[in-house]
């Protein structure tokens, strides 16, 4: 990140995120197993007061541990928000023959209502569907995708599915570089001035992404063979060991979940 | 006298449907030798190092390691490949893994060593090249310089006898280039045999006393750089130019058959009187 004047965003932030984050340190199973035990417990519980508490745990995680300030988490969650709350508009609105609930309109001769019943559906589908997206965000802006990977081929992926991901993932890297290069190159000779030169523009450049990535393909095979590739791709990658610390915070956490899970379905409306 | 450590001998070679790229070369190295590889661009050289760490086979000709001439045969080329190694001019061609430890580590890996050997030599490797704290890091935030680093590291954790570097200078900026310079004299003081393929002339003169000029896909000239400078017919053919101190010393005093190359040449003849 310090060696680009390119600012990154989207898949790249999440990714030097990672990197740098003092959590990188914890194992990436235990995070893993976590993170999904989290998703679980969102989706599982149904229940607006559960998603919030998790989202609220999860973001206050990433700031306080992960050392992410709180704008820039929010700007992390702008997307999966517009999404979510997107899709709970239609899980809000229902379609009658007859005005009902809190709020309606005519719609070509049917009406267009909220009711409190899909106020709670939506409201609870949104705070479910957030809780888990946050735990989402939580293993990835903490743990390092080689970790991640190198995990999965610990859990017995298939092989050939990971030696993909390993490669797909440090060129997924190279040819952005590349792309953003030829960006740069056309930008400054006019190539966006206008929607059909830039159409034009993004055309050719992704014929040239096509043409590189063959010649990078080559190049490094010829490396690869260079270095005794036999068709097995093996690296070293060690990853943090599991300290009991770690193991009890996460385990402590679950279960003040599993407790506020139950107080909430117990106590609270859902 | 032991055998050279590399030769071939009048091996060629030719792309499909392509003239040749490298016609009848001779060529040996020793132990522990330097040498500068000249020439304009297609003039061979990038064919010559593929052909001297077996990515290529000689189509006419034969390569030898110590002597043995090499059959073409899998296992030969996997020795050819064990022993000769090279840094590829492009770190992004090369480097493969996600990780400084896993990239390093790829070479011994595919050696089938054991695991202890394995992080031994990884280790070594990153630490000879300065990358210890660099382990866990990914490739996608380390600088040009850096990524050059791990690119020979690559290599050396392949404990090779010789290493090739083409164009190793090329996108790096001055402090990098000493620090570059400062790595090869440490790998010739482990006794590597190096190669180096380069434009850039300075670097050509302070790295090497031998030079290799490649034109038209022949090996016009093998011998010290000192006399391949001081033939003009030569520089014109290989679209060469001298080196910037011999420039100054020639400037300052026409006429002498050779010059200095480097700076601490240039100082010694100056304060000799000749300059």
């Amino acid at each position: 990140m310090a060696h680009d004047h390119h600012h990154p965003g989207g898949m790249e932030l999440l990714d030097a995120l990672a990197a740098h984050s003092p959590l990188r340190f914890v194992h990436p199973g235990l995070k893993l197993a976590f993170a999904l035990a989290v998703i679980f417990a969102a989706i599982g519980a149904a229940h607006w007061a559960v998603g919030l508490a998790i989202t609220a745990s999860m973001v206050c995680a990433m700031g306080a541990l992960g050392g992410i300030p709180l704008r820039r988490i929010g700007l992390l969650l702008r997307v999966p928000l517009l999404f979510l709350t997107v899709g709970c508009l239609v899980v809000l609105l229902e379609w009658g023959r007859q005005p009902a609930g809190l709020w309606s309109a005519a719609l070509g001769g049917r009406y267009l209502c909220i009711t409190a019943a899909s106020c709670r559906r939506a409201g609870n589908l949104f705070c479910q569907a957030l809780g888990a997206v946050s735990a989402m965000y939580f293993l990835s802006t903490t743990t390092p995708m080689p970790q991640l990977i190198e995990i999965l081929r610990r859990w017995k992926l298939p092989e050939l599915v990971i030696e993909l991901m390993y490669l797909i993932y440090r060129y997924l890297f190279v040819l952005l570089s590349c792309q953003r290069r030829m960006t740069i190159a056309a930008t400054v000779r006019l190539g966006y001035h206008g929607l059909g030169r830039s159409v034009t523009t993004a055309g050719k450049i992704g014929g040239n992404l096509l043409a590189a990535s063959f010649r990078r393909s080559r190049a490094c095979y010829d490396a690869m063979e260079a270095r005794c590739y036999d068709g097995r791709l093996a690296f070293l990658n060690t990853v943090p060991p599991v300290r009991g610390k770690h193991l009890l915070a996460m385990a402590a956490y679950l279960l003040a979940l599993g407790a506020w899970i139950f107080l909430a379905k117990g106590v609270l409306p859902g | 006298m032991s055998a050279p450590i590399l030769s071939l001998d009048r091996v060629s070679y030719a792309y499909p449907d392509s003239p040749l790229a490298v016609e009848d070369l001779r060529f040996s190295l020793e132990k522990g030798e330097r040498v500068a590889v000249l020439g304009r661009n297609g003039a061979g050289k990038s064919t010559f190092f593929l052909l001297c760490c077996g990515i290529l086979s000689p189509q006419r000709g034969t390569v030898s390691l110590q002597g043995r001439v090499l059959t073409g045969s899998k296992a030969d080329r996997l020795e050819l490949h064990r022993r000769v190694g090279v840094v590829f001019q492009e770190a992004e061609d090369q480097i493969l893994a996600v990780t400084v430890e896993g990239e390093v580590s790829f070479g011994p890996m595919n050696l089938r060593l054991s695991l202890p050997e394995v992080e031994r030599r990884t280790a070594a490797a990153l630490e000879a090249m300065g990358l210890s704290d660099y382990r866990q890091r990914q490739p996608q935030f380390l600088s040009g310089g850096e990524k050059k680093r791990v690119t020979i590291a690559d290599i050396l954790a392949m404990e090779p006898d010789v290493i090739l570097l083409d164009e190793p200078t090329a996108s790096l900026d001055p402090e990098n280039v000493t620090r570059l310079e400062e790595t090869l004299d440490q790998l010739t003081e482990a006794g590597i045999a190096l190669m180096v393929s380069t434009h850039d002339v300075d670097f050509a003169a302070r790295f090497a006393r031998r030079g290799l000029v490649f034109s038209h896909s022949k090996l016009l000239e093998d011998g010290p750089l000192t006399e391949i400078f001081s033939r003009p017919d030569l520089l014109r053919e290989a679209g060469l130019r001298k080196p910037s101190f011999w420039q100054a010393a020639e400037a300052l005093r026409p006429g002498q058959p050779s010059y200095p190359m480097t700076l601490e040449d240039f100082t010694a003849w100056a304060a000799s009187g000749r300059g």
